[in-house]
């Protein structure tokens, strides 16, 4: 399926658009892919999501091209809802509104809740919200888990443009400690852990272990990577399992 | 002297060793099931050779498309940035606009087979940003620029 780009039409304002571009989402459920498109000039510009029928890629709805909050940094949908930024677009509501993310199934809020401006749907049951604390709450707004830090380590995904890798049947998010650590012969170390938040306990921590990375020459400048290259983590739907991508490796873990 | 010591000495190494029984017990990561070296695939090596020499590749991603199957995804080449819709300048005179750049690629295998026992998908962009998302029960969907492409 094509979309069209509409970059060279003047937005609504009459402001041409120097900024265009398409994501897409698919629901929990597995019903519904959500496609955002979202046009943005210098000073206005707007986002339009769009439901379509995973099985025969049939539009179902469409939102009205409302606020842009930013789909491609923050994106989540349910078979009848798109989450972009802190507006909600509900399928049979098709105005942008505000979202409460701390409580998705109460009325919209009267104004941004800028606190928890990043959130993820983890399933169609809860939602996480990060912040100071990671919390997962249920979509009625209680709490049902809280990310305790050790001092001085934060709690962080590995790309800042997808959720944070959780099993898509259990109660599982897996996460790093963010900063890595230097390890013995200049290689450095990253820790992921997998809780249960549910239960509320840790499953496991994986150490990962890099070797020391080259030192990069650009522009005349000397430049020594800050972080581990190519790490990437993701739980199977069942929560058993934890991959990790690690430069050229693959790893599977089982878990408990 | 040894007297006096010994016992500040015994409660040392007490706490390290609970301290180190502790550590171990927590962050042993414990032996992987499956190990796998992704470097079989050509194009996904020369990526990774390519990453360390520069600091802005996309990162390659993991997912689970089920509870056997993984699916790796990278993009290898240089891709216009992906907020760009129709306004994307050509890099020569030769090469229009919507030149595809680079080729945003999915390897599909099983988890306890690996990567060369496996599939490999690639798609022609653009753009960067390009998602892949596994549907769940089974499948998975693709965007790359303004295209949508399904798979079950």
């Amino acid at each position: 399926m094509d979309f069209e780009y509409q970059g060279d039409k003047p937005l609504p304002t009459g402001e041409n658009a120097d900024e265009e571009y398409y994501s897409a989402a698919v629901s929990a459920a597995g019903n519904t892919v959500v496609v955002c498109h979202s046009l943005r000039g210098r000073h206005s510009g707007g986002e339009q999501v769009a439901w379509y029928d995973i099985k025969m890629l049939k539009q179902l709805a469409q939102s009205e091209m409302g606020n842009v909050a930013g789909c491609r940094l923050s994106f989540n949908v349910t078979d009848n809802a798109a989450f972009s930024g802190l507006y909600v677009a509900r399928s049979d509501a098709p105005q942008w509104q505000i979202a409460n993310p701390l409580c998705i199934n109460c009325p919209p809020m009267p104004y941004q809740p800028r606190q928890y401006r990043f959130f993820d749907l983890l399933n169609d049951k809860s939602v996480l919200i990060y912040g100071k604390d990671d919390q997962v709450f249920d979509l009625e707004g209680h709490l049902l888990y809280v990310t305790t830090h050790e001092e001085g380590v934060r709690v962080d995904k590995p790309d800042p443009f997808v959720s944070m890798p959780h099993a898509a049947n259990a109660p599982r998010v897996a996460y790093d400690d963010g900063q890595p650590k230097p390890e013995s012969g200049h290689r450095r170390s990253k820790r992921i852990h997998v809780v249960d938040w549910q239960d509320g306990r840790e499953i496991a921590i994986i150490k990962v272990i890099q070797e020391h990375s080259p030192v990069l020459h650009e522009g005349g400048l000397r430049m020594e990577r800050g972080n581990l290259i190519d790490l990437f983590y993701a739980l199977s739907p069942d929560g058993k399992q934890l991959a990790v991508l690690s430069m050229n490796s693959l790893d599977i873990y089982k878990l408990p | 002297m040894q007297e006096m010591w010994s016992p500040f000495v015994k409660s040392l190494l007490t706490a390290a060793l609970i301290s180190g029984c502790l550590t171990s017990a927590q962050e042993k990561p414990g032996a992987p099931a499956y190990s796998w070296d992704l470097s079989v695939d050509a194009n996904y090596a020369a990526r990774t050779a390519k990453q360390l020499k520069m600091l802005t590749l996309e990162p390659p991603k993991v997912f689970f498309l089920d509870n056997d199957k993984v699916a790796i995804t990278y993009a290898d080449g240089e891709g216009a940035p992906d907020g760009k819709g129709t306004t994307l300048g050509p890099a020569n005179d030769d090469q229009s606009s919507e030149s595809p750049l680079y080729k945003f690629h999915a390897l599909i295998f099983y988890g306890n087979k690996g990567p060369s026992d496996g599939n490999h998908l690639q798609w022609e962009a653009v753009r960067l940003g390009a998602q892949f998302m596994p549907i769940p029960n089974g499948g998975f969907a693709v965007r790359v620029d303004n295209h949508l492409a399904l798979c079950r």
